[in-house]
This record gives structure tokens, C-alpha cells and sequence, in this order.
């Protein structure tokens, strides 16, 4: 259990040194210490497979481990607002990629759309607050059921689309949504909605510097616990969807529809609800990007934005929901990163999608295979169920 | 291995306990740790914001070239106080990437001040971001109104011009000078499009100018065959386009090869060099308006174009690279003059005044805008940006396109 | 109700316009048929095709080739054959690598391939931020019809789009590499026991795809006389949604979704108020609407999957 959160604690060292490295020495390091791991895990499976084992074992410290190091990660960020927000950023990536993770990776439903409904939860809140004067917190809970509704209503007439054709019609989706932001009166046109209250909670404003243990976070903080509260309950609802009888269901929707529907699976009712439950995420992350950054305007939910939201569940790992964590905690700060490298920063963070995807062509933390039985959660009683080959669409 | 032995032993509790004491721990190492920092010279980090990449980095390169320049002039004479470092970030013209880029540069409390922002779209968006910080962010290049007309912070100064001067000269030179009297309006449906077509319709109805029809296209948009032959059809005598270079390239272009006869009037986002060069013959006769006057006939132009070639950047300085220069050293002086403090900073620099800037005079209002007197014409002649008052169209020798069309057409 | 000739002219804009997407549409919908993968670099291959047909133009007239005929075939071919080439190494960068990866996998390298070939025009191509002139190398002028006003380079470059389109089915149904790709496209693992060499079959698709997104660049920058490095963005996109439209897999279908998007953009811009603001909502919603009822393209093959 000390190996493990000493493993943890290694980590986190290497996480907050790769964020924070700006002199020239430091970065180096902190490179060469990443490059020296990824070649030990590589090249050492003994090594590799003692963490594997010892994480496994104690998953309860390891969990326990995380938290505690992902809640006091703000301390070590106070100096810098900006490592905050980036690392909100990838916490409300994380709400995200969990959403569309259970749309694409567990049922199969391709959404290329997820800007527009981060952006119908983001620009709910706006209008209700700014235009209407709703309440910040009723408008909050109401924008994710603005993007459930509206993706549901838009899903019903479709649903005999599959694969590459629900591609086109979501990406159709996404653009009629961001031009019609841009030109309606309604919607503050290209400036979009600005000053949208923040929230408040116990009397405490979100904008206020929180103070904790005698020392005072940038107001960030205050937002990047809520992420954290906020990306670790869906993800929690994720997990436990997934071990449920319903993402079994979805799983079969999205290997072998025929054969699903043969065993007496009502496909409509749960591409729907697995359509439903990944826009309500998504919708989720986009109220709470709103209330936090307090404005929305088109370019923010624009086709680019959707593709990096799929690039978090592609590259974490189909239906993978430790795999979508990692995703998003490294392609978001990721070009954050890269800005010291000007012009060449998106071309190099486009070769290192590549890369990263030809090294681990089923993402960077694929799905294990379920198992089911008497087992413990390592499986230790040996494997008797389903082995789930080929995740994602079948071909 | 010591697994097995701990799985029996560790009950719920004691990981309870176990990871409050951890947890307690690391806070408190957190609290305890003091990010390093180099303090050798006193170091003084100024930040440039705009677009390096996508479709308007020409002028964001320029802008961010012009100013380089203008810290490598102040840190090579030897009366300043400080030696600046500078700090470049991309906005790609994209709000959340902006405020990103704002946060990054506010966070650094190194970074005293910000020249910041061509695109309006973010420029707008970044506003409060700045105020938050604290951090004085002078604008170079983003022209809406709202920008420092909007609110009252304290933080935001702007050393260019806004589209609402430009429109209502634009409008003036159009109608009362030139004598055209029916017009067409296309803009890009950005906020500087839409800004533009608004002022520019304002000034026409002031004036009594007809106006046809106004049309909204996206921006990047590469077809405009289909609003431009809708337009030809109301045949105006002059279309205003209200955009950036490369939609505006696009416009004239087709016009031309959909032989609508009318004239083209454009803003002060098709004036770059890129325009003349791209769209070739299709220029001539193409008249524009920018703040301030042209590079080389600034009273510190030349001055500014010899230096700027002597650093040999790959890319021209653009229309706006000038203001970015002169916005860098006016942020410079204040520093120099109340020290590295971003409060005294943001103070000195909100009602700045300096009468022999390379743009000229400077003076700004309780705003913190640059009341620039100074709008200027020019006119595409030979395949290059010409003052219209130097031009053979001033003098008669050559007539507009628009206004052969007209004659012919009587 | 706008005059005849306004309605006529318009519809021409469509066609033309339509003509540019259904070029790119064709290499989606080939790569689909052949290999089930929605190759998303496609849309900057375009580009790049464009671009190395600018750069072409530049060589031949540094080298003294002053016939216009002469130097367009050369550009035309020697865009075609590079990036041809370089679509087949994208496919073996990002495509065959992972074949036996979940399709989506494949969607975000060609993606991401897609960013590196974009920044990477932009950053090497000498000023590459900015739209750069694409020199006019066909017939210049025009002539009206009851004052539809045609430009002869408008007729060439039709000309020379059904010419390409033409031989892109020549080569499909009567060639035995065009065999080959059909029969993979109907079943890989049967093909390749029938004695078909699936890697070279692969590598010729990908090259007659890319090779048409060259010849769809080099007549944008005739027809529009600019090219930009973003341009493949929308292009990609707009050349995907058609292929879909039509139908993925099929050729006709393509063609027919370019055109279908072309005249559909044209209108709306044209003939409904405010419609230019909204051209690409009414172009997609049409598509919506089109999917509701046809959920596999219009051309698509019909999956009647009951049991």
C-alpha cells in the first residue's frame, strides 16, 4: 500500500514539475524523467506488472491516494491562476469525455456534435441568467436538461442512423447549432452572452479567493473543486453504469445490433438512453464552463472543439473510463504546454496524437476485458464470462 | 512483496486514517513550498497576445515582430532602468484560447504589463480577464467600440482607433466626395463584420446614401459567387465589404470574374500588403481607410521600417505592426516612469499622452482610447497602398473603377 | 420572384461549385468502400494538392516553359502523381497501422494528420498564412447567354472535372486494379484468397483518391484564382457530408452529394432572405432531413438487417 501511494506521489511530483517547469534545465528534467519511465514501463514488464498488481490490490489506497493528491494539487499551483484553470479545464474534459464515452465507447453512437452541447448547456445558463434572471444554481441544473432534451429530440427521428452516417449528422448538428449562435439577435450574436453571474455556495462567492489551512488559493481553486467534485461524481455514475446490466446491454448495441435485438434488447430504448445520459454530461460540463469563464460566444463551441473532445475518448481508450481520465488530463494541458513552441505548437501536438495513437493503437488505456464471476475485482478467480473483442464499431 | 501482509492488516479505518494523515501531509508540504524563482537582474516580463496561427496570423506575426523590435530597442539603451524579458502567446483568434493566453500571462508576477489582441472577438473577451488580474493590457489591433468603451476598468487601454471614426470618414469620402449614392453592404458575421456594416450604415444614413442590401457571410467563407450575383442583379455603384483580407480577396476577385460592375470600398482589414499581392490586377482601384497614416509617411515611419528590416523577420510588419510598436514602448515608458507595479502601471498608462509617437500624437481619453485625429485613405494603384491624396485618382489622371462604371452606365 | 436569368446564373454558381466538392467527395467514398475508414486528413491533402500544383506553376516558369497548354498538363500531372504519393504514405502512416484498431482510432490519426499536414503549409510554405494568387492559366474572358454570363475557364474546368470523374470509372469497372479495389471493397479476406494483393490494392486507392483531391485544389485555385491553407477545413467536411449523403462506398453517390451540397449552399444564399448568413444551416438541415429518411445516403446500399 506505501509502494502504491509512493508510486502516486512520484507521479504527482512529475505532474506538477511538468506543468510548472520554465527554465530551461527544469524542463529537461522534468522530460527526461517522463521519457526514462514510459522506457522503463516499456521495457521492464516485471516492473510494469508489480504496479499493475500492487494498484489492483489496493484499489481502495489508490483511490484514496489520488483524491487526496488531487485535492491538494492547487497548493502546489497557487502561484500560477493559469495551471489552475488549465487543470479545471481538464476536469470539465473529463465530465466530458465520461459523457461521450458512454455515448461512442459503450453503445456505439458516434457524436461528433459534443461542442454544441456543451454549448447548449453553457449558452442555457447565459440566457437564463443574463436574459430571464433565473437563480445562477437553477439555471446550472437546468442547462444539462436543456442538452438531454434537445440531443434527445434531435436523436429520435434517427435512429435507424449508424456509424460514419450519425458522424454526418452530428457534425450537421454541431455546425447549424454554432451558426445559428452566431446570427440570432437572442443569443448576443458573435459576442455572445457576457457577464453571466457566478455561483455561490455557504454565502461564498466562486470569484473569491478561497482560504484553506491559512493559505490563500488564486479563485480558481474554487472552481477547480468543483470540477473535481463535479468530474469525480460522473465519473463515479460512468463506473457504475458500465458494471450495471444496462451498459452490458449497450456494450452488445454497439458489437453486434442484430444479435442484441435477437436476445430481446429494445435498441431504440437504449441507444436513446445511452445518447440521453452522455449529452446530460456533456451539457453538465458545459453550464459549468459558463458560470465559470462568465461568458459564452460560438467560437467556444465550434467543430474544432468537438474533435478535441472526441481525441480525449479516442485517445484515453474506447469505453475505457480510467482511460478517458488520462485522456483528458493529458491532451488538455498538453498544448497549454506547448505554447512555448509558438507556430510549430499545433503541428507537433497533432504528431504527437499520432504518435501516441501508433504506439497504442486501442488508446492509451484500453478497456479490460470484462469479466464476470465470483470474482474479486482482480479477477483472481479466474475469468467465466464474455471477452468483448474489438471495442467500438463493429466493422 | 509485503501485499498480502498488508491486505490483512489494513482495515477501512485505518486507510481512513492512513490517508488523512497523507492527505494532512501533503497539504501541508504544499503549503510549505515556495516556487523558485531567478533573481539576479531586476527583470521586468512584458506579454504579447495575438493570433500566430489560423487564418489571421499575417497580422499577428507582424504585430508580435513589430513588438520584439520595440523590447529590443528599449533593452539596448542603456538609460533603461530595467532589462525586459517578453513573453509571446497565440490566441488563434479564439476567445477561450485567449482568456487562457491572458491568465498565463497574468499569472507570472514578473509580467507587468500586456500588449494584447488583433481580433476584436477576443479582445472582447479578455476584458474582464484582464481587470481581474490586475494586469494592464494595452490593445493594438482589435477595433470594436466595446473594447474600451464597454466598462470602466482601469486595465484596458487601446492605442488604435475604432471602427466608429473609421465608418463615418469612410462613409464621408464615399458619398461626398466621391458622389455615390447606391451601395451594397457584405460583411463577415464576426463582430468586427457586423461592427463594420452597422457604422458604416450609420454614416450613409446620415448622409442620405441608399443602401441595397446588406449580407452576412461566414468568415473563411471561399464562394461568393452566389451572394454576388444576387448583388449584381440590384446593380449598386459601390459594394463595401466589410471584412479581412481573405474573404476581402475572395469578394473582389469573384466580382470581377462575374463582371459586377460596381466599386469596391473596403476597411481597414484588407489593408496589408497580402491583399495587393493576392488578388493581382483585381486590386487597382480599391480604396480603404486606416487609423493613423501609412507606415512610411509616419513622422517616425521610416525610422521604424529601416530598424524593423535590420532584425530581418520573415514576416512584413502589416498595418497594425506599428501600433503594436508604439503601444510596447508606451507600455515601457510607464513602467520606467512609476516602476515595475501593475496598479501604477494600469494608472499611468489609462490617460496616457505622448505628442511624437512613430503613429503621431497620442492621447487618450477617460476611456483609455486613443483619440487618434487621423483617418486615412488609401487606394490600390500599381500594386500598391497608395494615400489617396498622392494618388493619379486624387488628381485626376485615373478614375475609379466605380466611377467609370457610373459614367458609362449614364 | 428574381428574374430567369438570375435563377439560371445562380444555379451555374451551384453546379460549379458542386463540381469542387464532388471531386473531394469521390476520394472519401472511395477510401470508405475499400477500406471501411473515414480518412479525415482528406480535406488538407486537397490543400496540399493545391499547393503543390501552385508550386508547380512556379517551377515551369523557372525552367521556361511558357506554353500555358504545356505547363497546366505538367502542373496538372505532377500534382496529381506527388500527392497521390503522399495520400498513400498518410494511408501508410496513419491508416494501415491501425487496421485492426476500432475505426474511430483511424478517425483521430487522419485528424490529427490532418492538423500536421494544415500547420505544416503553414508554417514551411513561404508566407503561408496568407491566401497566396493561383495564377490564371486557362482561357480568360466570357460570353453571356439570355445574360447568364459564362467564363470560358468556367467551361474547361467542368471539362476537365468530368474528364477526371470519366476516368475515375474507367479505372473502377474496366481496369484489373479497378477489380481488385471492387472486390475488397466487398469482401477483403475473399479477395485476398482469390489472389488479389490487398496492400498494393490499398495503396492504388489511396492514391487515385488523393490524386483527385489534387486535381480538386489545382481547379479551386483556377476557378477562384486564390488558395489558402485553412481551405481544406470546410472542404473536408463539406466532401465528407456529401460522400455520406450520397451514400459512402458509392462513386455516383458522391458525385451526386457534391452536387446536391453545391446547389443547396448556392440557393439558400441566393433566394432566401437573410439565407447567405444561414446557407450552410440550410444546406446541413436539408441533410438532416434527407438522413431521416434515406439513413444510408441516397446511392447507399440498402441494409435490410431482419431476423
Amino acid at each position: 500500500m506505501i509502494g502504491v501511494w509512493a508510486v502516486e506521489l512520484g507521479l504527482f511530483v512529475l505532474v506538477v514539475a511538468a506543468l510548472l517547469a520554465e527554465r530551461p534545465i527544469a524542463v529537461g528534467l522534468t522530460v527526461a524523467a517522463i521519457g526514462i519511465l514510459l522506457l522503463a514501463a516499456r521495457t521492464s514488464p516485471r516492473l510494469w506488472g508489480w504496479v499493475a498488481t500492487a494498484f489492483r490490490t489496493h484499489r481502495a489506497a489508490a483511490l484514496a491516494g489520488a483524491a487526496v493528491l488531487a485535492l491538494a494539487l492547487p497548493f502546489f499551483l497557487r502561484a500560477s491562476p493559469y495551471w489552475t484553470f488549465v487543470a479545471t479545464m481538464a476536469l470539465i474534459y473529463v465530465t466530458i469525455g465520461q459523457g461521450l464515452n458512454v455515448q461512442m465507447g459503450t453503445a456505439g453512437v458516434i457524436n461528433l456534435a459534443g461542442a454544441a452541447f456543451a454549448g447548449l448547456g453553457g449558452y442555457t445558463v447565459g440566457l437564463l441568467t443574463v436574459r430571464l434572471g433565473f437563480a445562477p444554481w437553477l439555471a446550472f441544473a437546468i442547462g444539462p436538461l436543456v442538452a438531454m432534451v434537445v440531443g434527445a429530440l434531435l436523436f429520435i427521428p434517427i435512429l435507424k442512423v449508424r456509424g460514419h452516417y450519425l458522424a454526418l449528422v452530428t457534425i450537421a448538428f454541431g455546425f447549424i447549432f454554432n451558426i445559428l449562435m452566431n446570427n440570432l439577435e437572442f443569443t448576443g450574436g458573435p459576442q455572445g452572452i457576457k457577464n453571466i453571474p457566478t455561483l455561490r455556495l455557504f454565502g461564498h462567492a466562486f470569484t473569491t479567493a478561497p482560504t484553506l489551512f491559512g493559505v490563500t488559493l488564486p479563485s480558481h481553486a474554487n472552481f477547480y473543486y468543483a470540477a473535481l467534485a463535479m468530474a469525480a461524481l460522473v465519473t463515479w455514475l460512468a463506473w457504475r453504469l458500465y458494471n450495471s446490466w444496462v451498459g452490458l446491454t449497450l456494450n452488445t448495441l454497439r458489437d453486434d445490433e442484430i444479435a442484441a435485438k435477437c436476445s430481446g434488447v429494445s435498441v431504440t430504448r437504449h441507444k436513446l438512453l445511452a445518447f440521453s445520459i452522455g449529452n446530460l454530461f456533456v451539457g453538465l460540463a458545459g453550464a459549468f464552463y459558463a458560470v465559470m469563464v462568465g461568458f459564452v460566444s460560438p467560437p467556444d463551441f465550434d467543430f474544432g472543439y468537438s474533435l478535441v473532445m472526441l481525441s480525449v475518448v479516442i485517445l484515453g481508450g474506447l469505453d475505457s473510463i480510467p482511460g478517458v481520465v488520462l485522456g483528458a488530463c493529458l491532451l488538455i494541458p498538453l498544448p497549454e504546454r506547448f505554447r512555448m513552441l509558438h507556430e510549430y505548437r499545433l503541428l507537433l501536438y497533432g504528431a504527437a496524437i499520432v504518435l501516441m495513437l501508433l504506439f497504442r493503437p486501442r488508446g492509451l488505456w484500453p478497456a479490460g476485458v470484462r469479466r464476470y464471476g465470483l470474482g474479486s475485482p482482480a479477477g483472481s478467480f479466474g475469468a467465466a464470462g464474455t471477452r468483448a473483442e474489438g471495442v467500438g464499431v463493429s466493422r | 512483496m509485503d501485499d498480502q501482509a498488508t491486505k490483512v492488516l489494513v482495515s477501512r479505518r485505518d486507510l481512513l486514517k492512513g490517508g488523512t494523515a497523507a492527505g494532512v501531509g501533503v497539504i501541508a508540504l504544499g503549503g510549505l513550498w515556495r516556487p523558485a524563482r531567478a533573481q539576479a537582474k531586476k527583470v521586468v516580463k512584458l506579454s504579447f497576445i495575438g493570433p500566430l496561427t489560423g487564418g489571421t496570423a499575417s497580422n499577428g506575426l507582424g504585430g508580435r515582430n513589430s513588438f520584439l523590435l520595440a523590447v529590443a530597442e528599449r533593452n539596448a539603451d542603456p538609460k533603461s532602468k530595467y532589462r525586459y524579458e517578453t513573453i509571446v502567446l497565440d490566441d488563434e483568434c479564439k476567445p477561450t484560447v485567449a482568456v487562457q493566453a491572458a491568465l498565463r500571462a497574468g499569472s507570472d508576477p514578473e509580467v507587468i504589463a500586456s500588449v494584447s489582441h488583433y481580433c476584436s472577438v477576443v479582445a472582447i473577451a479578455t476584458v474582464d480577464t484582464f481587470n481581474k488580474l490586475g494586469l494592464p493590457s494595452m490593445v493594438w489591433g482589435a477595433v470594436l467600440p466595446d473594447i474600451t468603451y464597454g466598462h470602466k476598468h482601469v486595465e484596458i487601454t487601446r492605442v488604435n482607433g475604432t471602427m466608429i471614426n473609421q465608418n463615418h470618414i469612410a462613409a464621408d469620402f464615399a458619398v461626398k466626395k466621391l458622389g455615390f449614392k447606391t451601395f451594397s453592404i457584405i460583411h463577415d458575421t464576426t463582430d468586427y463584420g457586423r461592427g463594420h456594416a452597422k457604422y458604416f450604415t450609420e454614416g450613409l444614413e446620415r448622409l442620405g446614401g441608399k443602401i441595397l442590401s446588406t449580407t452576412g457571410t461566414a468568415k473563411d467563407q471561399k464562394d461568393y459567387t452566389a451572394e454576388l450575383t444576387k448583388v449584381k442583379a440590384e446593380k449598386p455603384e459601390v459594394i463595401y465589404y466589410g471584412g479581412l483580407t481573405p474573404d476581402g480577396v475572395r469578394v473582389k476577385v469573384q466580382m470581377d470574374k462575374l463582371g459586377v460592375k460596381a466599386q469596391f470600398q473596403g476597411t481597414s482589414g484588407i489593408k496589408s500588403d497580402t491583399f495587393i499581392e493576392t488578388a493581382g490586377a483585381s486590386a487597382e482601384g480599391v480604396y480603404c481607410f486606416v487609423e493613423g497614416a501609412p507606415t512610411e509617411k509616419l513622422p517616425g515611419g521610416k525610422r521604424f521600417l529601416e530598424a524593423y528590416a535590420k532584425m530581418a523577420f520573415k514576416e512584413p510588419s502589416e498595418a497594425y505592426g506599428p501600433f503594436a510598436y508604439v503601444a510596447t514602448h508606451l507600455v515601457i515608458d510607464a513602467i520606467e516612469e512609476v516602476g515595475p507595479d501593475r496598479p501604477k502601471v494600469a494608472q499611468k498608462l489609462k490617460r496616457t499622452r505622448k505628442p511624437d509617437t512613430i503613429i503621431g500624437p497620442v492621447e487618450f481619453d477617460e476611456h483609455g482610447q486613443n483619440t487618434v485625429p487621423l483617418i486615412t485613405t488609401h487606394v490600390a494603384q500599381d500594386g500598391k497602398w497608395v494615400v489617396w491624396e498622392d494618388s493619379e485618382y486624387a488628381t485626376g489622371k485615373r478614375e475609379l473603377p466605380g466611377l467609370k462604371f457610373k459614367r458609362e452606365r449614364a | 420572384m428574381p428574374p430567369l436569368e438570375v435563377i439560371l446564373q445562380q444555379a451555374f454558381n451551384g453546379l460549379m461549385l458542386g463540381v469542387m466538392y464532388a471531386l473531394i467527395a469521390v476520394g472519401f467514398t472511395l477510401f470508405f468502400g475499400v477500406l471501411d475508414v473515414i480518412h479525415f486528413s482528406h480535406g488538407d491533402i486537397f490543400t496540399l494538392g493545391a499547393f503543390a500544383g501552385l508550386s508547380l506553376t512556379f517551377l515551369w516558369a523557372a525552367v521556361g516553359i511558357g506554353n500555358p497548354a504545356v505547363a497546366l498538363l505538367l502542373t496538372f500531372l505532377g500534382a496529381l502523381v506527388l500527392t497521390g504519393l503522399i495520400g498513400v504514405a498518410a494511408e501508410r502512416a496513419c491508416v494501415k497501422p491501425l487496421a485492426k484498431a476500432p475505426p474511430l482510432m483511424t478517425l483521430l490519426a487522419t485528424l490529427s494528420l490532418g492538423l500536421v499536414i494544415r500547420e505544416a503549409i503553414l508554417i514551411f510554405y513561404p508566407r503561408g498564412a496568407d491566401p497566396k494568387p493561383f495564377p490564371a492559366m486557362l482561357p480568360q474572358g466570357l460570353f453571356e447567354i439570355g445574360g447568364v454570363v459564362i467564363r470560358y475557364e468556367n467551361l474547361a474546368i467542368l471539362a476537365i472535372a468530368g474528364v477526371a470523374m470519366v476516368l475515375v470509372d474507367l479505372i473502377i469497372n474496366r481496369t484489373r486494379v479497378g477489380a481488385s479495389m471492387r472486390a475488397v471493397a466487398q469482401d477483403a479476406e475473399a479477395a485476398q484468397m482469390m489472389g488479389v494483393n490487398l496492400n498494393r490494392t490499398v495503396d492504388f486507392t489511396f492514391f487515385l483518391g488523393s490524386a483527385l483531391a489534387a486535381v480538386a485544389g489545382i481547379l479551386n485555385g483556377l476557378y477562384y484564382s486564390e488558395i489558402h491553407f485553412i481551405m481544406g477545413i470546410m472542404g473536408g467536411i463539406i466532401g465528407f457530408s456529401a460522400a455520406a449523403i450520397g451514400g459512402l462506398g458509392n462513386v455516383y453517390g458522391a458525385i451526386l452529394g457534391g452536387l446536391l451540397f453545391g446547389v443547396l449552399q448556392t440557393l439558400a444564399a441566393a433566394f432566401i432572405p437573410r439565407g447567405s448568413e444561414f446557407r450552410d444551416v440550410v444546406a446541413f438541415a436539408v441533410v438532416m432531413v434527407f438522413m431521416v429518411f434515406k439513413p444510408t445516403g441516397i446511392l447507399g446500399e440498402k441494409t435490410i438487417e431482419r431476423v
